[in-house]
């Protein structure tokens, strides 16, 4: 059975009321979830937040949900990416600053002490990275990398054709790279 | 091309395309490319934050885990993130789901996950659905809202959109439960009863009227929406999931009146949805059920769409994703 089979069987036993296959399904979600909106908001409480929200959406919708032949993972990531999208909308409201590219300003000192430990050097550097790229791309090696969905799953929730993702990401790839063979230059 | 160039770019876009598997299955990937090394990096980064973000674990025992596992945070901070209460208060029973659960994972399907079934579901309250948790978490924060505000004389518009828009998702779960205990409706009317009262204080903050002929809704930062009165509503402004949920479940239901008005203030679309957002407002829906807006739509529609307007959900994002996330930043 695929990772997706096993999900799709979970969201079956969920929609059927087995209340711990919908704990399953949540805890099985939970972390993909969470780093793939923590790869945008760079904040490991908004991220966490929003995993929440995005957690409590797809319990929510779970009876309405219809097994169309999609994987789960696309039904999931497409809420996560709305559920990051209205946070943004709600924090750029409030004047805060959410966005893919945080500036150093916003350090790990503003975490509670029990998550100091958090470091997202990387993830802010990548951030910087992804926003050079078109949209589209950035979503893909997001979805591929911090999500850990395969090619056919992220081209569902991106509305491509597989062979395309593998297209969009390779050109993203080697963008990526170029542009950090050039910053290693000067 | 020549036929060389094919089969490089073809291998290249092959290599690619498994280090991006490896990646995914967060497998270390052995390389001596710098570039490789920076998204592995990256996962790992990823991957430890997950570890480490993982919500305390709340002291379990039926109901009065609710109340006890809000404050966990700072109230500042909850506060500034609130942005859709309901939808917030009913994440935290996830909060308990999604933390056992993860904790559950490493131990294997039984244990922890007997204890979740507990808090979540209450073994003294057998007959207690999901639904029904989600309305006492919105309503312990509700009353948690209310006793803020009148310990500081007072709250501001969009704090009393937030409550009301919070009671009415919660009426509107109830409403589509014909198994909801008569006290969850009784305590609910008290909360409105309360929450009525406190709106006749004073409100510290200025006060800005959104939208013609909405009345008290307020709320500089435009946002959550449905606010302020009641019928209508607030329910699908907090949220997407749960609201809808509780429309079609039954089959319908008697808030649904209120759904009606919301398709049509959704049709504005996904993304428009954010324009929505700012400008008008207070009709609810507008901001918070954009974002879902395929499963609200439909959801005012008819009860028999609602299903495919669930798998939309996933449909409308993509869509709408690559656009969006431009003018996000």
């Amino acid at each position: 059975m695929s990772e997706d089979d096993a999900l799709a069987a979970l969201v079956a036993q969920a929609q059927a009321g087995d209340r711990a296959a919908m704990e399953d399904l949540v805890a099985q979600l939970r972390p993909r979830v969470f780093r793939y909106v923590l790869a945008r908001v760079l904040d490991p409480h908004t991220a966490d937040d929003v995993t929440q929200e995005v957690a409590m959406t797809v319990l929510s919708a779970l009876p309405r949900y219809v097994d169309q032949g999609r994987p789960v993972t696309a039904w999931v990531f497409g809420i996560a990416a709305n559920k990051v999208r209205e946070q943004r909308r709600a924090s750029s409201r409030r004047g805060e600053t959410f966005v893919d590219v945080v500036s150093d300003s916003i350090g790990d000192e503003r975490l509670e002490p029990e998550r100091a430990s958090v470091r997202l050097e990387t993830a802010r550097q990548m951030a910087a990275m992804l926003a050079s790229l078109p949209d589209q791309q950035a979503e893909i090696l997001r979805l591929r990398i911090a999500a850990g969905l395969s090619a056919e799953e992220t081209a569902e929730v991106v509305g491509m054709s597989p062979g395309a993702v593998r297209v969009a990401q390779h050109r993203a790839l080697a963008r990526l790279r170029s542009s950090l063979a050039l910053d290693a230059l000067s | 091309m020549t036929m060389s160039e094919f089969d490089n770019d073809f291998a290249a876009i092959a290599a690619d395309d498994a280090l991006l598997d490896a990646l995914g299955r967060g497998s270390a990937v052995e390389s001596d490319d710098e570039f490789a090394r920076l998204l592995t990096g990256w996962r790992e980064e990823l991957d430890a934050a997950a570890e480490v973000v993982v919500p305390a674990v709340v002291p379990l025992g039926s109901g009065a885990a609710f109340a006890t596992g809000t404050p966990t945070r700072p109230a500042g901070r909850r506060r500034r993130l609130h942005w859709h209460t309901a939808g917030a208060a009913a994440a935290a029973v996830v909060v308990l789901a999604g933390s056992a659960g993860v904790a559950a994972a490493a131990t294997g399907p039984h244990g922890p996950l007997g204890a979740v079934n507990r808090v979540l579901f209450g073994a003294p309250r057998p007959d207690d659905s999901v639904r029904l948790a989600l309305v006492r978490t919105m309503l312990d924060r509700t009353q948690q809202g209310i006793d803020d505000a009148r310990a500081r004389g007072g709250a501001t518009a969009a704090r009393l959109a937030d409550l009301g828009s919070q009671l009415d998702a919660a009426a509107r779960l109830l409403a589509a439960d014909p198994a909801a205990p008569s006290s969850l409706t009784e305590r609910l009317a008290a909360l409105q009863a309360d929450l009525d009262a406190l709106a006749t204080l004073p409100a510290p903050p200025p006060l800005v009227v959104t939208g013609p002929g909405q009345t008290g809704v307020g709320d500089g930062s435009g946002s959550h929406s449905g606010s302020d009165g009641s019928s209508h509503d607030g329910s699908t402004g907090s949220g997407d999931g749960s609201g809808d949920t509780s429309g079609t479940d039954t089959g319908t239901s008697s808030g649904d009146g209120g759904s009606g008005s919301d398709s049509g203030t959704t049709s504005t679309g996904s993304d428009g949805g954010s324009t929505s957002d700012s400008g008008s407002t207070s009709t609810d829906g507008g901001s918070t059920t954009s974002s879902d807006g395929g499963s609200t739509s439909t959801d005012g529609g008819s009860t028999t769409s609602s299903d495919g307007g669930s798998t939309s959900d996933g449909g409308s994002t993509t869509g709408s994703d690559g656009g969006t996330s431009g003018s996000d930043g």
